[in-house]
């Protein structure tokens, strides 16, 4: 089992859901992301926070007061970062071809 | 936890309603690379799924939009002034209605098509293609003053039925992927 690649940042559910749903788009709202998601606001600043400071998204915040807006997108290396979680994934997933042998060498 | 336990069994009631999760999960990790790939794939899903209804000016004002920019080499030999103030006024008007529906909807998905919507999603990008050239060619004829009014009622025609078909291909993705 091949356990390299898998990115712990984003392997925590909350953060692999937000992830997954940024890659998909060119940015989200604050609202949508906790309505969609189901998280309460404070969780949600607290995961946000954390994947911008792996740089995983970027923050882009418009206006402010009550009116203001908070978007977030996922920047290349916060992509890059899934396809390569992603990837590890179905490596664990793919049975093994070498021979089970190998493994009484040492 | 320390503040729920502070604030005593109100407190702790009142939290646990706030954090219900739907399909996200409470757990430090997914217990399974396989649970792992198809929470990625309901977010994912989710991009393209989760909307509120289109407003009812959006597709007229596109296609307004759209049948004015069309018919600008005759209207510029017309008037060149009128026209280029025309399709300053038809830009503007179909930037802020698209920047109107992407606030409203809170998100714009651009990549991983499901591949339930990817053949309606061709298909209407074809027909906009295909109904453009056609009101791109009528502009050449006497009748090109109504590009604007004939765009915005083919697309407010076509709208309603792409809006039906894009709901049932988006419940059938998220069927699909278990978020219904």
């Amino acid at each position: 089992m091949r356990l390299d690649g898998l990115d712990p940042v984003i392997h925590a559910p909350k953060r692999l859901a937000i992830m997954s749903l940024l890659c998909s788009s060119a940015d989200a709202d604050f609202t949508f992301l906790r309505d969609q998601l189901v998280v309460s606001e404070s969780d949600l600043s607290k995961q946000m926070k954390t994947l911008a400071e792996s740089n995983y998204v970027k923050i882009h915040k418009n206006g402010a007061g009550r009116g203001s807006v908070t978007r977030y997108s996922a920047t290349r290396a916060g992509r890059k970062a899934l396809t390569q979680h992603v990837e590890a994934l179905r490596s664990i997933l793919e049975p093994t071809t070498g021979d089970p042998s190998d493994l009484d060498d040492s | 936890m320390r503040n729920t336990a502070r604030s005593g069994r109100r407190g702790a009631r009142k939290l646990a309603k706030v954090e219900s999760y739907s399909y996200v999960s409470t757990m430090e990790s997914y217990d399974s690379p396989k649970a792992s790939l198809e929470a990625i794939e309901k977010g994912s899903v989710m991009a393209w799924t989760r909307y509120p209804p289109v407003p009812p000016w959006f597709y007229p004002i596109l296609g307004a939009t759209m049948g004015t920019l069309s018919m600008m080499v005759p209207f510029g030999r017309f008037n060149p002034v009128a026209a280029v103030a025309a399709s300053l006024v038809a830009a503007g008007a179909s930037g802020a209605t698209a920047g109107s529906y992407r606030k409203l909807r809170g998100q714009t998905p651009i990549r991983n098509i499901p591949p339930e919507l990817q053949r309606l999603i061709t298909a209407a990008v074809s027909i906009i293609v295909i109904v453009y050239g056609g009101l791109f060619v009528l502009s050449f004829t006497p009748f090109w003053p109504a590009n604007p009014a004939l765009g915005a009622i083919l697309a407010w025609i076509a709208g309603a039925p792409f809006e039906r078909r894009y709901r049932q291909a988006a419940d059938a993705a998220e069927r699909r992927v278990g978020l219904q």
